[in-house]
């Protein structure tokens, strides 16, 4: 765990994952990003408001029996409405998110785009299309906002991005593209029974 | 106690105030600040969480002096010195209870009647109905939108309002939207309704009501499969297939309450369904996404149980029980009336004692023979005549008729008096018939081939008279009985039914 200030109110910052690149300070809500100099500020977060939910910053549990911990969120906004994604960091593992989605949970984990992609422009939702050398059947397209975001999360993002982004299967696994403007992130995922997740309840 | 679990102590009274349990993290807190008066974490947290306005400026000021720097804490300071004489604070904790007890409370005016319409699902409400003018109104944009309206004469169908709350699996759920669609295809149309359930814990279900099926609860599932959702004929869940029955267009005509993303009347899509048991699934698709959803049918009394609503339970009951006792006094009705007209039968011409048994030759020159004399000595008992025809050629039709006849040559109809008989009969199933005479005495029976014209062999006919068990007095007396006893069990049952749907 690595202490911070935050550059804006001098709270103190605990970042409590090596892949967390940007922090959102729980008192003043300045969004740092985490560089090699320390942090640097980029401005502030909209506050988001909560949406019932079993997840919450800083949640703890177990996720189809591995312990995880919630240390993030972020919120993305669409045609068809919003949805959260929940940074979770497991014990030994690659850090996930887990997409909550009107109750639905996905969890997907970044990959490697090693071949080709279909450019978004040209992928139409029913259609097969080559990511990386997979045949990917394609579920669902469009473009999407950030809304914001809280707690620590692994990439720099800046609230009201718009991001294009793809939902597809292939081989029983969901796959969801993003297209930012200067990287394309690729991520695998798997659907979470509700029953899968455990929130620990603290004996309060 | 260590640093590792101080520092535990505050992570646990951080997690205490995201579920708005402040007095639980205050608590924490100063636990952990007792062990570790130098935590400025502890400090800023228990500053954030506690209700006492002296409290949170003490704390305030620990972490001033701790941290000059902290702007936060100076900020916080200087509201308090703007509110002092107030005992009101906005912490940032009680300000994330506020928002999840607010999910409830939280509300706009309609841009169009200015009544209040909840917001129960906050900010994920994308499109909300107006309840009192039909206003749909969008809330995506920088001000709330009209962008539609549903005629105040369209009302859900079924006694499920918004606001109300149901419990499915252990799960509370409360309604918080409705709509109504046509489903139309070349042929035919038709319409049915979904609410929009919302748990406390962000899980959203579809409450659907088709008249012909009732109710079903479907979630949105994801693909994990390439489909064609126009051309598919089935849906693969957990490896097995579920077929289609049905696939159409589909249209929103009405809509009320919240809707978690931008809708308005006259929106269309396609969708694809079907059934499988209990189990329901479908596509639903339009120009830029496929959603599965899978869910299962509750039945009626099941579905308001779980919305508790006692009355409509307690008449579903009452229906279901009355219902019970009609089937069971329909059912005693069939048994009696099926002893009426079977045992009847068997018990008047079944058992009796053989009068005679005779084989007589039948050709068409010789087309009329008799069989007897037989001796009646009864004339309230019934009498059955059984015949077999032997000898008719292959693809040919013998018409035969048998008559009785006493010996004053009275004619006696018989209930059924011809036979027809198609060849090749090596022997054709015995028919039978019954009579009732006037007169005791000598008897006759008289068989007559009826068309004469055809090329028609000897025929082999086979004519048995037997006398029947009952006499017609105690047949006619069974029968009678036997009905109605029926028609009291009907008349019971029917009885039952309405006096528990009127006390219902």
């Amino acid at each position: 765990m690595q202490q911070f200030s935050c550059p804006a109110c001098s709270a103190p910052l605990m970042i409590e994952n090596r892949f967390v690149k940007m922090i959102t300070c729980e008192f003043c809500g300045q969004v740092s990003f985490l560089t090699d100099k320390g942090l640097d500020p980029t401005g502030k977060t909209a506050k988001l408001v909560q949406l019932p939910s079993r997840f919450y910053v800083g949640a703890i549990g177990t996720l189809k029996g591995r312990e995880f911990s919630t240390l993030g969120r972020l919120r993305y906004q669409y045609d068809s409405g919003y949805w959260d994604e929940w940074f979770l960091t497991f014990d030994g593992e690659q850090p996930g998110w887990l997409v909550e989605d009107e109750g639905t949970y996905v969890l997907y984990r970044k990959t490697k785009l090693t071949g080709e992609i279909t450019p978004y422009d040209q992928v139409r939702v029913g259609a097969t299309v080559n990511i990386g050398g997979k045949q990917v059947f394609v579920t669902e397209k469009g473009r999407s906002q950030i809304a914001g975001g809280e707690g620590q999360l692994a990439f720099t993002v800046i609230p009201g991005e718009q991001v294009y982004y793809l939902d597809g299967t292939t081989e029983g696994k969901l796959i969801s593209v993003e297209y930012h403007p200067n990287e394309i992130e690729v991520s695998i995922g798997s659907p979470i029974d509700y029953q899968e997740i455990i929130i620990d309840e603290d004996d309060f | 106690m260590s640093q590792q679990q101080v520092n535990e102590l505050i992570k646990k009274g951080m997690r205490a105030a995201k579920r708005g349990k402040n007095e639980t993290a205050v608590s924490l807190f100063s636990q952990a600040l007792a062990k570790d008066p130098t935590n400025e974490m502890g400090w800023l947290w228990l500053a954030r969480t506690v209700e006492d306005p002296a409290k949170k400026q003490d704390a305030l000021n620990y972490v001033l002096r701790l941290n000059p720097d902290n702007q936060w804490a100076r900020d916080e300071l200087q509201k308090m010195g703007d509110v002092s004489s107030s005992s009101e604070t906005t912490t940032g904790a009680s300000t994330l209870q506020d928002q999840t007890s607010e999910l409830e409370l939280q509300a706009i005016n309609c841009p169009n009647c200015l009544s209040s319409l909840p917001l129960r699902a906050g900010e994920a409400t994308l499109t909300i109905g107006c309840e009192y003018c039909g206003s749909t109104v969008d809330l995506t944009k920088q001000y709330p939108a009209i962008v539609g309206n549903t005629s105040p004469k369209i009302r859900p169908s079924q006694p499920i309002e918004l606001g109300d709350t149901a419990t499915f699996n252990g799960v509370r759920y409360q309604v918080i939207g409705w709509f109504k669609v046509k489903g139309f295809d070349d042929e035919d149309a038709w319409f049915w309704e979904e609410w929009l359930l919302a748990s406390e814990t962000g899980t959203f279900k579809w409450l659907s009501y088709y008249h012909a099926d009732g109710f079903s609860l479907q979630t949105k599932k994801p693909i994990t499969e390439k489909i064609n959702p126009k051309q598919a004929r089935s849906l693969n869940i957990d490896g097995k297939k579920y077929p289609f029955t049905e696939r159409a267009r589909a249209r929103i005509v009405a809509l009320r309450g919240e809707l978690t993303w931008q809708a308005q009347v006259g929106d269309r899509f396609e969708y694809a369904e079907g059934k499988r048991g209990s189990h329901r699934y479908g596509l639903e698709y339009g120009e830029s996404y496929i959603e599965q959803y899978t869910g299962t049918h509750i039945p009626t009394l099941e579905l308001w149980k779980a919305f508790n609503k006692p009355e409509i339970v307690q008449k579903l009951e009452a229906k279901a029980e009355s219902n019970r006792t009609w089937n069971y006094s329909a059912a005693i009705f069939a048994v009696f009336y099926v002893i009426a007209v079977l045992v009847g039968n068997i018990l008047s011409a079944g058992e009796g004692d053989v009068m005679v048994n005779q084989q007589v030759a039948v050709i068409p020159n010789q087309p009329r023979q008799q069989v007897g004399p037989f001796e009646i000595d009864d004339t309230r008992r019934p009498y059955r005549v059984s015949m077999q025809v032997q000898g008719v050629p292959l693809n040919q039709t013998a018409d035969l008729a048998v008559q009785i006849v006493d010996d004053r040559e009275n004619v006696y109809a018989l209930k059924r008096a011809n036979s027809s008989v198609t060849g090749p009969s090596i022997g054709s199933p015995r028919d039978n018939y019954y009579f009732n005479t006037d007169n005791t005495g000598n008897h006759y029976a008289i068989v007559t081939l009826q068309d004469q014209s055809t090329q028609m062999p000897t025929l082999s006919v086979n004519l048995n008279v037997t006398k029947g068990g009952l006499s017609g007095f105690w047949l006619g007396l069974f029968r009678t009985v036997c009905v109605l006893l029926a028609i009291v069990c009907l008349a019971v049952g029917q009885m039952d039914r309405l006096n528990k749907q009127l006390a219902s």
